[in-house]
């Protein structure tokens, strides 16, 4: 699913960030969804001084109760504030979003330049990763995370294992490219070393593209990890994350239906704000899309 | 030919028609299979695992067995004993030791085969090797053998007086098959039986299925709970796994399922009023047990576990398992108000008090060491409870890893004593209070201190009635000193039938004989 | 392809050796000895070095003797191929719902560029993708099963139901796979027929005064198809994945569902053996992909 998404083709020589930025932020709907993303962000980096309640704290007498002024969202089967929950658990999604997206770009841009630059090496590289997109996502995940454990740890190593090949597929691509272009062979007719044309030259250019994938990897690994929680395969179930929140809340959801729509719509909020900044991105960056939009 | 937009959009239409057209062929036949009056479909909460009933004590699974297997005897609603397969109660002299049993004769199998005196012994000698139930006092057997065709001879090397409730009831006692499928190599493969259903089929994950045997002869005698006359009112019974509460439940609502086994708290309310189905309890509560591994890692530390028993609060526990307050009781005794055995005497019970559990933890000597609770999705209770506790705990200063899987593993960890250091259960309630799992020093937990060892003896080789209350009511009092494992208190597993549905039996392992569906 | 599915064998066989636990152990259950377990170990070829086990390993692979599930008492290749209509069917309905939902509204969404319609389409495209499946499966459950009572809740129906009863089943759980899908496919379309749109023929044509629905379909689609052929193949992979979510959410005993439970319950054949056989697909899939572009596109030479 993430490597269509993933498709995109490389642009031109870079353009300088202020344009970018203010580029993106001439649409609209791209700065509510860098909103929305900046307030996920203070929420989950402040939760533990923004939430109102403990996200463990029990309070069964007072289980199921609707959205009030005491809980703005209501608490859940064992009386805990589902805010707070919900807070918590943007401070989990978010981390492990964040953490996949470093590994599998760190690790993507290493195989994907290497793969790119080292003829000898390509058929090798690509041949590994297409074997590991051979397996869906959730299966490797799970499985790893059955090979690993179930700490945050493991689940950042499992996601970063399923998504750095599309990221070094992506990095390849953007190299080959910008390999044949003339600056880089004037470059090298002038004599600059590998390592100088790779560092001043290629990876430069490979930001703009990976800034868009990264804003998907990011998506898709939070949607991801909300499944694996919900199927019971991800962090232990003691700590908030929004699937395993959605996964208690089903059989509450005639009575209860805050418990599943809370979760539910945090998801759904984040996810598709990074994917309208990463469309966003994507066509301030794509000069050829420049002419349509 | 030009295709214009026009035309696109009506092969859509077409296209929408013909399939709102085949949902409309489609519904009805599946209604219609609902309609059917000879198969039964029982919605559980998991699958039952492997088939085998001797070597496991899974409620599940006995719900599924005892509907195929039969057991020599079985106990009444007031937990008096009745013969099944036997003939009559057994003779038993010799101080104790010595047990006569007689046998009902003309009791086909599955195969054709008739039931015989070999057969049992075989049968017997198959659930002490594997039986956890089993080993205890097959330890001490001394001889077993057939006198004859019909008749059965045990003699023990020392008396035990729970022989008899051993061996009657669904759960852990012998399963009576053929001596040639006793006697072969595990595990077992040939599900034959005596039953008045025989199994068809076993696809795990999918279902369990038993159809009719119409050589079926029952035992004797009014129907009364799991006694008297048994016969087999549908051709088909279904167990059909559906692990999600919620879509269990929403199945028995839609008609998909005529019973739904271990409803939560709030499919429980949802279904109450519904046109066509009746919700329902089992006749009797469920024990919830926090149970300790008292052989080795840190809650081999009775500190410790007195720790986790200050810390839990048992009120909260229940409400969030079982919701309602008519369905849960607290209950330090062991034994429920109205027994025999009942003993208000619990010291310790439901303290909820997260200073003392500090402290008694940090007299423990604790460092912080996590300690694996083992819980399933499986029995929402069992979930709700694990979850409550763990948040008691660690409020007090436990380090607790929460290790959710299916039930199957648990029953499998469980035995090792390195893979874990708590784990939380439901437990029947059995007439003989030696068979209590925890009581047993081998059931994991192993509770064994030399105090505790001394009073089991006592009890169960005295054989006066009179005489053995006092002496459970001082195991009851070592249970609250040693503290092997922690009584939540007592719970109502709930369930839902459709109303179609009639002469079933509620009681802890529900039975499905006698029960027919109307049209 | 033949050296990705060797790489591919290779990842399962490191996976499953790097599981914690002891599969003999498992095997036999909790009443088995030392003596018991070492004897099985020898029998499974566990107590070989691992070089040995892996080409072993491969070997077996290749005649796709996958072993006997642990929990299952069947063989891994019997339960999956029990298991493998469903899954197939699944996937294929919820693959042709996600196109058919898709490429029209993909279409529509570029012929319409910039309108208020396109953007309504690719708001809407976005939700979609943004919507976790199980989510959309929960509350399809809920409002067509519970409440309206349209559709069966769960499950694959009794073992005696007909073709046409048992798809009635599989309608909630296509919808909540199609979804996402169907909007990765629609923006797809919509950013492959824009490319195409501009293009100079595309001009040429509209300038000749051809009926415009006509450009759009006789030259337009037909050469942004071999790209939208890409993404309705990749999605699949993506659909794979996403009916592991769903069949636990509708209780469907597809090959999802059994490679969940072999998860939770380490299972580890099943794993293994779940493992190879999904990216095989896969990888098969993609060839097929690959050959099916080659026809289409008589530019492409291999």
């Amino acid at each position: 699913m993430s490597d269509i998404a993933l498709l995109s083709s490389p642009s031109q020589p870079a353009a300088p960030a202020w344009r970018l930025l203010r580029r993106l932020i001439r649409r609209r709907l791209v700065l509510i969804s860098l909103f929305i993303l900046l307030i996920m962000l203070v929420v989950a980096v402040g939760a533990p001084w923004l939430a109102p309640y403990s996200p463990r704290k029990m309070d069964i007498a007072h289980r199921l109760m609707a959205p009030s002024a005491a809980h703005w969202f209501g608490t859940d089967e064992f009386g805990r504030d589902v805010l707070s929950r919900c807070m918590y658990g943007a401070q989990l999604s978010l981390t492990v979003g964040l953490l996949v997206v470093i590994v599998s770009l760190s690790c993507g841009i290493v195989l994907g330049v290497v793969s790119g630059y080292v003829r000898q090496l390509d058929g090798l590289l690509m041949r590994v990763t297409d074997a590991l997109m051979a397996f869906p996502d959730i299966l490797l995940a799970i499985a790893l995370m059955a090979a690993l454990g179930a700490s945050l740890t493991d689940v950042v190593i499992a996601l970063g294992t399923v998504y750095t090949p599309r990221v070094a597929r992506v990095a390849r691509g953007a190299v080959l490219v910008l390999r044949e272009l003339q600056f880089i062979e004037a470059a090298e007719a002038l004599g600059a070393s590998s390592r100088r044309v790779i560092v001043v030259h290629l990876l430069p250019n490979l930001i703009s593209p990976l800034l868009v994938q990264g804003t998907f990897v990011f998506a898709f690994s939070i949607l991801t990890e909300a499944a694996l929680s919900f199927l019971g395969a991800g962090v232990p179930p003691t700590s908030p994350t929004w699937g395993n929140m959605i996964a208690s809340a089903q059989e509450y959801m005639q009575n209860a239906d805050w418990l599943i729509l809370a979760p539910g719509l945090c998801i759904v909020l984040t996810v598709l704000s990074l994917q309208v900044v990463g469309d966003g991105l994507r066509d301030a960056l794509d000069p050829r899309l420049r002419r349509l939009t | 030919m030009q295709r214009t937009t026009r035309d696109w959009s009506l092969s859509m239409r077409r296209r929408s028609l013909m399939l709102g057209s085949a949902a409309s062929i489609v519904l009805p036949a599946w209604r219609a299979g609902a309609q059917s009056t000879s198969v039964l479909n029982i919605a559980t909460s998991g699958d039952p695992g492997p088939l085998d009933p001797t070597p496991v004590t899974s409620d599940l699974l006995s719900e599924v067995t005892q509907l195929f297997y039969e057991t020599l005897y079985i106990f009444a609603p007031d937990f008096s004993i009745a013969p099944l397969l036997a003939s009559a109660l057994p003779e038993i002299s010799d101080g104790g030791k010595r047990y006569v049993i007689k046998l009902r004769t003309g009791v086909p199998y599955h195969d054709g085969t008739t039931m015989n005196a070999d057969d049992v012994v075989a049968s017997l000698q198959r659930w002490g090797r594997l039986s956890p139930r089993g080993r205890t006092p097959w330890a001490f057997l001394d001889t077993i053998s057939a006198k004859d065709a019909t008749t059965v001879e045990i003699v023990l090397k020392q008396p035990y007086s729970p022989l008899l409730n051993l061996l009657a009831f669904p759960n852990g006692s012998p399963q009576i098959m053929p001596k040639h499928v006793a006697i072969a190599p595990d595990p077992l493969k040939d599900f034959t039986g005596t039953g008045p259903f025989k199994l068809i089929e076993y696809k795990p994950d999918t279902w369990v299925r038993v159809g009719k045997f119409p050589q079926y002869v029952s035992p004797p005698g009014k129907t009364d709970g799991y006694v008297g006359r048994r016969e087999a009112l549908v051709d088909e019974i279904r167990f059909l796994p559906s692990p999600n509460p919620t879509t269990r439940a929403d199945g028995l609502l839609a008609g998909q399922y005529h019973w739904a086994d271990n409803l939560t708290p709030e499919s429980y309310a949802r279904i109450h009023g519904k046109p066509d189905v009746v919700p329902g309890t089992l006749t009797a509560a469920l024990w919830v047990l926090f149970i300790m591994n008292n052989k080795k890692g840190v809650m081999s530390n009775v500190l410790t576990r007195r720790a986790a028993q200050a810390a839990i609060n048992c009120t909260d526990a229940l409400a969030a398992a079982f919701g309602d307050k008519s369905l849960w009781t607290l209950q330090g005794s062991i034994y429920p108000d109205g027994t025999a055995w009942y003993d208000p005497e619990a010291p310790g019970y439901n303290q909820g008090n997260t200073d003392k559990a500090a402290a008694l933890l940090k007299q423990a000597g604790y460092k912080g060491e996590p300690i694996r609770i083992l819980t399933s999705t499986q029995y929402d209770y069992q979930y709700k409870t694990a979850q409550v506790i763990e948040a008691n705990l660690t409020e007090a200063g436990f380090k607790i890893d929460l290790v959710v899987t299916d039930w199957a593993t648990i029953l499998q960890r469980r035995q090792n004593p390195d893979q874990w250091d708590a784990f939380v259960t439901g437990h029947g309630v059995v007439p003989e209070p030696s068979s209590i799992t925890v009581v047993n020093p081998s059931y994991p937990g192993w509770w064994d201190t030399p105090d505790k060892h001394a009073a089991l003896e006592a009890f169960v080789t005295e054989s006066d009635p009179a005489k053995r209350v006092p002496l459970w009511h001082k195991l009851q009092a070592q249970f609250y000193i040693d503290v092997p494992t922690v009584k939540i208190g007592a719970g109502y597993t709930t369930f839902g039938a459709s109303k179609r549905m009639a002469g079933y039996y509620p009681g802890i392992w529900p039975a499905f004989w006698n029960t027919k569906l109307s049209a | 392809m033949v050296v990705v599915m060797f790489l591919v064998a290779t990842i399962v066989f490191v996976i499953s050796h790097v599981i914690p636990g002891d599969p003999a152990a498992v095997m036999l259950g909790p009443s088995a000895t030392a003596a018991d377990i070492a004897a099985l170990r020898t029998r499974l070829g566990l107590d070989a070095s691992l070089p040995v086990q892996y080409v072993q390993f491969l070997n077996s692979a290749i005649r796709l003797r996958l072993g006997e599930s642990i929990f299952l008492s069947r063989s891994v290749t019997q339960a999956l191929n029990e298991r493998a209509m469903l899954t197939l069917q699944l996937t294929v309905l919820a693959a042709g719902l996600a196109t058919l939902i898709g490429v029209p509204i993909g279409v529509l969404s570029a012929v319409k560029r910039g309108g208020v319609l396109d953007q309504v389409l690719t708001a809407g495209a976005m939700a979609g993708a943004s919507l976790p499946s199980f989510w959309i499966g929960l509350t399809l459950i809920e409002f067509l099963a519970v409440r309206l009572h349209l559709l069966p809740v769960a499950g694959y129906g009794p073992p005696d139901a007909g073709m046409l009863e048992r798809l009635s089943y599989l309608i909630m759980p296509a919808i909540a796979l199609g979804i996402p899908s169907s909007a990765l496919i629609m923006r797809f379309t919509r950013t492959s027929m824009l490319d195409v749109l501009q293009e100079d023929y595309v001009r040429t044509a509209r300038a000749k005064g051809l009926a415009p629905a006509k450009v759009i379909f006789k030259h337009a689609f037909r050469n942004a198809r071999t790209s939208v052929l890409t993404v309705i193949g990749l999605t699949v992979a993506g659909l794979l994945g996403g009916a592991i979510v769903t069949e636990t959410v509708f209780a469907l005993p597809g090959v999802g569902n059994l490679v969940v439970s072999a998860v939770l319950r380490r299972d580890y054949p099943v794993i293994q053996g779940a493992l190879l056989v999904i990216s095989g697909v896969y990888v098969l899939i993609n060839l097929g992909i690959d050959i099916l572009y080659a026809v289409l596109d008589p530019r492409v030479r291999y």
